[in-house]
């Protein structure tokens, strides 16, 4: 029972980051219209400057915060310079540009920073917090824990009851409605970066005390955060946080209780999204938008 | 007092579809005006001209002021409420966020409960289906939830592009019923493209007709419509009510 409710922590916590990718996932979802590819590539490269931040010798915290501000700026030049000429372009090109951002940015983070797997401070106390008798748990998968819940309460927030979040949503919803009634829509475009790139940041230094950084470190949690956001629905950032944290917690399980489980827990993801897209395309949570013609 | 707009020599290019070749004309500040002319003649480019969706010459001014040239969005601020082509509404959001974005410019934010209260009372269906998606409403509703965000907004100029496009002849009636209210009431000038121009003869005070990206008539409704030259070329000779058509 005790490694039981170990490896549900365990999987909430991996799961959570999961579900702060998701978010960020779904931030520019909702606001542009697109996924982007490119995400878990960001928040690698966000926490490599929060890593030389550390270096630096900046607490943890204040360094996160910096990282976050730094982040949101880049990404507002990135969607300007990389994202924005390509407005009109057809699906398939857009899909086109965001493998060629992946790549370049991994290759950035890889020519700036090598390859070599370093360690990462945790934002958290290094011990434990005993639970129950027989249980103890990290004190920082608990933190990571419970910052996934205040990214979250703080994102659905923001879109569902301010000005901004809702001119967000307009945006993405319609480009030519949202300019006739007022809306600047190249700001939004931009906005919705900065803030999925502010958000990815969290998750990168979540994740990397854990898993050690290196520029190969986003590619699973995108992998298992999209799984997530589709099993829960892109277009609802609750959805896809749930999604999410499901995926993390049936990671956790295999890995645990399935022989092997270990190496094809990759696959789960897979099959999910294979699986979310043929059953309920929308997702738990997700709208599948209906119109009538 | 001043009109709501004037149009100077204004031109426009758009895709490969109509083109302005130097129109002239004013919507009267608090009247209805018409935008009359046949399929291609430029009626729904001179709206997209008039809101700067489209790059536009010459002088487009708004109660005095040149707009030509500026960001939608802007033009938009300045209290020019457009219920475009095709309603525009934000499909994929709820029929109350829709009606908030239309306020999104207004000025006085304290008025936004008096305004919706106004907008429910035009359109009662609205408040029903408040919640519900904008994208699960039928095309009658959709268009009085494009008319309603376009008045959220308190412009001083509304762009109608085609309102009874696509609708049933009854809901057209019921809407150009509640349209008649909304100009007697709401002292907004309103410049209204419709194709089915006994309808809009009715409700607007003058009209302009165009061709081909050209201005051929100007006068007021009842003008226009006793013309019988421009009856018979331009508006449709049948004078028989529109319900009897299909």
């Amino acid at each position: 029972m005790t490694f039981f409710l170990e490896q549900l922590i365990i999987g909430l916590s991996s799961g959570g980051i999961y579900a702060i990718m998701a978010l960020a996932l779904v931030v520019i979802y909702k606001s542009t219209g697109h996924v982007n590819l490119a995400q878990g590539e960001l928040a690698v490269f966000s926490t490599f400057i929060a890593w030389t931040l550390v270096q630096m010798g900046v607490p943890i915290w204040p360094a996160i915060l910096l990282t976050m501000i730094v982040s949101f700026i880049g990404a507002v030049i990135l969607e300007r310079v990389v994202i924005r000429p390509f407005d009109e372009a057809d699906d398939l090109v857009i899909v086109a540009v965001f493998v060629g951002l992946f790549l370049g940015i991994h290759s950035l983070a890889g020519a700036i920073w090598n390859y070599e797997v370093k360690p990462f401070p945790s934002a958290f106390s290094d011990g434990s917090v005993q639970i129950v008798s027989d249980l103890s748990i990290r004190a920082h998968t608990l933190g990571s824990l419970l910052t996934t819940c205040v990214v979250l309460a703080a994102t659905w927030f923001f879109f569902r009851y301010t000005r901004l979040g809702l001119a967000l949503r307009a945006s993405a919803d319609n480009h030519e409605s949202s300019r006739l009634v007022g809306i600047n829509v190249s700001f939004m475009l931009a906005l919705g970066w900065g803030l999925a790139a502010a958000i990815g940041a969290i998750a990168g230094v979540m994740i990397a005390p854990v898993t050690f950084l290196d520029p190969s470190m986003g590619l699973a949690p995108l992998i298992f955060a999209l799984a997530g956001a589709l099993l829960g629905g892109i277009t609802s950032p609750f959805g896809a946080a749930l999604g999410g944290l499901i995926v993390g917690v049936l990671e956790a399980m295999i890995s645990a209780y399935v022989p092997y489980g270990i190496e094809f827990r990759e696959l789960i993801a897979l099959l999910l999204i294979l699986s979310v897209l043929l059953v309920k395309p929308a997702g738990l949570f997700g709208e599948l938008v209906t119109r009538r013609v | 007092m001043t009109p709501a707009l004037v149009l100077k020599d204004v031109s426009a290019t758009y895709g490969h579809g109509a083109i302005l070749h130097g129109i002239d004309f004013e919507v009267p500040g608090g009247q209805v005006t018409a935008l009359l002319g046949a399929n291609g003649a430029g009626k729904t480019t001179t709206l997209r001209a008039i809101c700067g969706m489209i790059q536009t010459s010459g002088e487009i001014s708004l109660f005095g002021e040149d707009i030509c040239g500026r960001k939608p969005e802007e033009i938009a601020r300045m209290g020019v409420a457009h219920v475009p082509d095709g309603r525009g509404t934000f499909s994929g959001l709820s029929v109350m966020d829709n009606l908030r974005l239309g306020s999104f410019t207004a000025r006085d934010r304290s008025s936004f409960g008096r305004t919706l209260e106004r907008v429910f009372g035009y359109f009662p269906r609205l408040e029903e289906r408040k919640k519900q998606h904008a994208g699960t409403l039928s095309g009658g509703e959709q268009q009085m939830l494009a008319i309603g965000r376009a008045l959220m907004a308190e412009p001083r100029l509304i762009l109608l592009d085609e309102p009874s496009i696509g609708l049933a002849p009854v809901i057209v009636k019921q809407l150009f019923q509640i349209l008649e209210d909304i100009a007697a009431e709401e002292g907004v000038s309103m410049l209204l493209v419709e194709q089915n121009s006994n309808l809009a003869l009715k409700l607007a005070t003058n009209a302009t007709l165009l061709e081909v990206g050209s201005v051929v008539a100007r006068g007021t409704s009842e003008e226009l419509s006793k013309n019988q030259e421009i009856a018979r070329a331009y508006l449709g000779h049948d004078p028989a009510p529109t319900e009897v058509q299909q």
